[in-house]
């Protein structure tokens, strides 16, 4: 056998396993759930199938209220806001730890080892530890507010739709927060002392070196971490579904929970399918944005 | 990979003037921070072992250890083995795999290779609940459903997208002159990938299993809508089983959260600095 | 007897033709070095040879045995590579047995071998370390050594100093020329150092963009470079090239005119070069000599830097029609920048580019340098 022959066979072998799971469990399952969200199918009637419908539930989501507020909720609130807050707070915290003085006082490694705590916290335990913190009656967070006397009586965090969307934020903030800054500390700390050093004989001060070398070297990092912590975010189901239920009402209802609601508390599997499609559609944008900008630069010597 | 932390200024030259104001303010923020990280947890072990009737209580406090009774009695051990046991197994099938695209994808060039690894990496952001119906009804046709076979599967197939991102990152930063010199020693293209490159990019591999099993020790989606036995069921299910309804027993749940975190926070002390610098590593170098 | 031949090697990506038709004949136990300047395909070319890449034309024959279609490590050859690329999780002693154990060598024997060759080397001590353990003249030795101990046909070399600094890649070269006699080998190395191609080489390859622009002993490259390409790329300093138009040709000479209107006779053959044409001229500067008897030839530069070396002084000054001359002349000198000094060219060392670069072709004339064998 010659050398291309041997070649083709070690590709082909390597990469089928990969192949028949992106086929079986990617490909597969999207090409059956587009067909599903043409179809009226039932979670009751999963034996005679749904009939077909044409984009009717395309038709429906368009033009219902509801699904813009989902829509709304998903791409601003558990999205947006919770993404730039993690990445402002995350560059804050990496750069506090950074600091000289956290160091002069050896803070920084105690900090370090502190930071893993929510990380290694399942989401699930972080949810429920959050939900007992801000139970309306017996809550921690609630009698500490009480005993320092900023409120007269006891705040249903979860449950008040002024509150439901920070205090949900607050959970997922704080439970991965520390892989941001954990990986813009990584960052920080590949700056070159050259680069610090030359800016400072060149007299540039703190601020005029963060954003003229801290902040450009960190840029790659921010921007993967930022389009991770997007897929990340969009995509999850458990801390809104176990936080609020998509509650109160359906005031926190996102795309995920939605499917849920629609196929498995409603029965309408054709209309969730419909809803699964849309945010596929919206995550292939995303996944565009993220091959152009990381993906082909990142990988360049790959692609 | 693990030099970025190898550096230490001690001091730091950027500090010549020490405002004691501002020392202050950093230090009291530092230690706010530290409330903010750690209260959550201590307040799970904490709960965990009072007694029910001082749970609630800000005066009182009674240690005991009936709720981690509770929760073993009520079948939490059978949990965390099925738990342990998927995942487990989940994380060494997925690795492999991963272990082996990654390398063709960094070494080998061959048609059609942007689209298949744009693909693989693509999946990174799938919303995988979508997955949920169709491979539901496809379990059930094949007799899936309570069968870890299914959920193995699944769980393998929704971590392999991110296991690749990150290996492939790793391999790029094994000089290609290494699998060259094998093969001028004589390796065949397995015994490259198994005896050399393998072992060099072991604290990848480590960092990526790791990923991966936390992925799959704390999924709940999949777990719930493919297994209803109860004897099946892994840790997530048992978990959420205490608090689902209307009465929550806080202190069983409390119990429960401590065990749940216990592996994992065990798993990130002696790696944590691997996995945040690996996350962007290419990112950084490139 | 381990000969080697290229024979119309060509490798192609896509459109893009990284060798077009290489043919080179290696004698057993030549030291070939492969020169060029980056991107000119002179690791590709050994890369080919070596079996890391398919050639998409030609032939590789080692010995009687044509190899391009059989794969690297039975071609019986060994790599040194740029940056050893020795295994990091491997003992010194296991990296070098690793190719004698991949085929199955009794463990006797290799260890037999690899101390064999480790004292060779002088590396003894090293054998149980990892390579992390090593500095960069010792990772040198044990990336020979790994080479050494398969007892190849040929030794391939890419680049191997170049991550060396400048002292120890002085001594590693001399240690290489000593290997090579040593060890009877064949072996051919890559660089873009020329003063590594002319102190090892029996024969130097000039690479150009894929295609062989001169092949011949160190000597022969200096004295008689087929193009004004070979001639920049050979010697240190570089050999000053400027233009010139010819004025005259005559049997024995063909005169040029500078652009400052110095007229100079060099003994070359005009072939198809006539009065008028455009040319270059092209002088050594260890030939040209500071001038104070009025020589017609002599020409006067503006001296722009002088760097006093001790043994010899190297001037660098502008003719008055802006060309950058380089002088390099023995002993100190009493010159000072700013000052104008007339220099003479050696006529018979003056070289002579057609309007394609190619060298006219030089006049018998003595010279100490090897012939090609």
């Amino acid at each position: 056998m010659n050398v291309e022959a041997h070649d083709r066979r070690f590709i082909v072998l390597m990469l089928a396993p990969i192949f028949l799971f992106l086929v079986f469990f990617y490909g597969y399952p999207t090409a059956l759930n587009l067909y599903y969200s043409l179809t009226d199918l039932s979670l009751l009637g999963m034996k005679e199938g749904g009939t077909y419908v044409g984009l009717e539930h395309y038709a429906d989501l368009l033009t219902s209220k509801d699904f813009y507020r989902t829509l709304w909720n998903t791409l601003f609130w558990l999205t947006g806001v919770s993404v730039v807050i993690r990445l402002v707070l995350g560059l804050g915290l990496a750069l506090l730890l950074n600091s000289a003085t956290l160091k002069r006082y050896r803070l920084t490694t105690i900090s370090r080892l502190l930071l893993l705590v929510p990380w290694a916290t399942p989401p699930i335990v972080a949810v429920v530890v959050w939900r007992w913190l801000l139970d309306g009656r017996q809550g921690m967070i609630n009698k500490f507010l009480m005993n320092i006397g900023v409120i007269d009586e006891p705040v249903a965090f979860l449950a008040n739709v002024n509150t439901v969307w920070p205090a949900l934020i607050t959970i997922i903030v704080w439970n991965t927060l520390p892989l941001v800054t954990l990986t813009f500390l990584a960052g920080l700390q590949s700056v070159p002392d050259e680069l610090h050093e030359a800016a400072e004989m060149d007299g540039a001060g703190p601020i005029h070196r963060f954003f003229h070398v801290t902040l450009p070297h960190l840029m790659p990092s921010i921007v993967i971490m930022g389009l991770l912590l997007v897929f990340w975010t969009f995509n999850n189901f458990i801390y809104v579904w176990l936080a609020t239920g998509a509650g109160p009402g359906l005031f926190t209802n996102v795309l995920a929970t939605d499917i849920y609601i629609k196929g498995f508390v409603d029965f309408h599997l054709g209309y969730s399918s419909a809803v699964g499609m849309v945010m596929a559609g919206i995550m292939a944008i995303f996944g565009v944005i993220y091959f152009r900008l990381v993906a082909l630069r990142e990988f360049k010597d790959v692609l | 990979m693990a030099s970025v932390f190898t550096r230490n200024k001690e001091g730091g030259g950027h500090a010549i003037r020490r405002n004691p104001y501002a020392t202050v303010a950093l230090l009291v923020l530092t230690f706010l921070v530290w409330i903010f990280l750690v209260f959550p947890v201590v307040w799970i072990l904490i709960g965990s072992v009072r007694t029910s009737e001082t749970l609630f209580s800000t005066t009182s406090f009674d240690f005991t250890l009936d709720h981690y009774k509770t929760i073993f009695r009520a079948g939490f051990g059978r949990f965390i083995a099925n738990s342990l046991f998927v995942c487990l197994i989940a994380v060494v099938i997925s690795t492999v795999i991963s272990v082996m695209a990654s390398y063709v994808f960094s070494r080998k060039r061959f048609r059609g290779k942007r689209w298949l690894f744009g693909s693989v990496i693509l999946g990174q952001m799938f919303p995988w609940i979508i997955l949920v119906t169709p491979l539901f009804v496809l379990f059930a046709k094949i007799g899936f459903l309570n069968s870890y076979i299914g959920l193995i599967a699944s769980y393998v197939a929704i971590s392999i997208p991110f296991s690749v991102y990150l290996l492939v990152g790793y391999l790029e930063s094994v000089p290609r002159e290494l699998d060259e010199a094998a093969t001028m020693d004589g390796c065949t293209q397995f015994q490259t990938l198994w005896t050399i490159v393998f072992p060099v990019m072991l604290p990848g591999v480590v960092a990526t299993a790791t990923y991966s099993f936390l992925l799959m020790w704390t999924e709940f989606l999949f777990a719930l809508a493919f297994l209803t036995r109860t004897n099946l069921k892994t840790m997530p299910l048992g978990l959420v089983q205490f608090f689902g309804e209307q009465n929550v027993d806080w202190g069983a749940v409390m119990a429960a959260s401590a065990v749940t975190t216990l592996p994992a926070l065990m798993i990130f002390l002696p790696l944590q600095s691997k996995l945040a610098g690996g996350l962007t590593a290419g990112a950084v170098k490139g | 007897m381990a000969k080697l031949e290229l024979r119309n090697v060509t490798k192609k990506y896509g459109s893009f033709t990284a060798l077009d038709n290489i043919n080179v004949d290696i004698a057993h136990r030549e030291f070939v070095v492969i020169v060029g300047p980056s991107g000119c395909g002179k690791s590709t070319l050994l890369r080919s040879i070596a079996g890391l890449e398919q050639i998409s034309a030609g032939e590789i024959v080692v010995g009687e045995q044509a190899v391009h279609r059989v794969p690297a490590s039975k071609r019986g050859l060994a790599m040194v590579f740029q940056n050893y690329a020795l295994y990091p999780h491997k003992t010194v002693a296991q990296n070098m047995g690793f190719a004698l154990k991949i085929a199955g060598v009794p463990k006797a024997e290799i260890d037999q071998r690899v101390n064999e060759a480790a004292r060779i080397l002088q590396i003894e001590p090293l054998l149980d370390r990892k390579p992390k353990a090593l500095s960069g003249g010792q990772r040198q030795r044990v990336a020979m050594g790994r080479a050494i101990v398969r007892e190849p046909k040929v030794f391939l070399f890419d680049e191997p100093l170049s991550n060396l600094d400048a002292a120890l890649r002085v001594d590693m070269r001399v240690e290489l020329a000593k290997l090579h006699n040593t060890l009877d080998a064949t072996m051919i190395y890559v660089t873009h150092d020329q003063t590594e191609a002319m102190t090892m080489a029996d024969k130097i390859v000039v690479l150009r963009a894929g295609r062989i622009e001169q092949v011949g002993a160190p000597m022969e490259l200096y004295h008689y470079p087929a193009s004004a390409f070979v001639a920049g790329f050979i010697g240190s300093p570089r050999m000053n090239i400027v233009p010139a138009t010819v004025e005259a040709v005559s049997d024995s000479a063909v005169t040029v005119k500078l652009r400052d209107g110095t007229m100079i006779d060099v003994p070359v053959e005009a072939g198809q070069t006539r009065k008028g044409d455009g040319v270059s001229f092209g002088v050594r500067p260890e030939h040209l000599a500071l001038d104070t008897t009025g020589t017609s030839s002599a020409f006067e530069i503006t001296v722009q830097v002088v760097e006093p070396l001790g043994g010899e002084t190297i001037l660098f000054g502008n003719t008055s029609t802006g060309e950058t001359i380089v002088v390099k002349t023995p002993g100190e000198v009493a010159v000072t920048i700013g000052d104008k000094v007339k220099v003479a060219p050696s006529q018979p060392m003056c070289h002579i580019f057609d309007s394609d670069e190619n060298a006219l072709k030089q006049r018998a004339r003595g010279l100490n340098g090897r012939k090609v064998q």
